[in-house]
């Protein structure tokens, strides 16, 4: 009997996903006050985003508090992400919607949609239009508190 | 008519000259740089040697590192 498995995502790249314990560290994020629908589309949609983009090395979703829904390498993004988007905000009084930094040794992106904020690190010289549209559609797909 | 070897000659100029530019654009992109959009659509766009995107730059780096393949 041969048996079909229609699963387009392999489960073997579930495990990369980490789980944030909640008080492992005292200012470490936990997708605990997140609600659970958010945090499952967030890994959900990094899942798909690194699977469709070969230049994207790892990516993260936190809110705009600084609260990690999901990453894909494991590690906290909030502390280091909040720095960024606190250093790109010092210069001027309107909300920052999007960041694109450069360095030799690969490029961030980071996008807004206001209550959500999607960070990725790529390859050096990747195409910053579509990294940001990647980013945007991934927000998207995550449904607000209260919406869910 | 035209020569053929001028034809030739031509094209093989016409793809040195996009080289070229392909090399020059690339090196202009090579240097560090940073851009900040706002919600009024506005860009701002600093480089690494400007003091007021210092902390920008060292928040990127501090999340560039872990992923860096070397």
């Amino acid at each position: 009997m041969i048996t079909a498995i229609h699963d387009v995502r392999p489960t073997s790249t579930t495990p990369i996903f980490a789980e944030m314990p909640a008080g492992s560290r005292s200012d470490a994020p936990s997708a605990a006050a997140a609600a659970p629908e958010q945090v499952l589309e967030a890994r959900s949609g990094l899942d798909a985003l690194l699977s469709s983009s070969a230049e994207i090395r790892a990516a993260a979703v936190l809110t705009v508090a600084g609260e990690q829904l999901a990453s894909t390498d494991g590690r906290n993004w909030s502390e280091a992400a909040r720095e960024l988007w606190k250093a790109a905000g010092a210069a001027g009084d309107l909300p920052v919607t999007q960041i694109h930094v450069a360095e030799e040794a690969g490029e961030i992106f980071a996008v807004s949609d206001g209550n959500m904020w999607a960070l990725a690190t790529t390859d050096r010289f990747s195409l910053a239009s579509l990294t940001f549209c990647d980013l945007r559609a991934l927000l998207r797909g995550i449904p607000r508190v209260g919406e869910a | 008519m035209q020569k053929p070897s001028r034809f030739l000659l031509d094209r093989m100029t016409s793809y040195a000259e996009e080289g070229g530019a392909f090399l020059r654009r690339r090196r202009l992109r090579s240097r560090p740089f940073a851009r900040v959009w706002r919600e009024d659509g506005s860009i701002v766009a600093s480089e690494r040697t400007e003091p007021d995107a210092e902390q920008l730059f060292a928040a990127a780096a501090r999340l560039l590192e872990p992923t860096s393949p070397d």
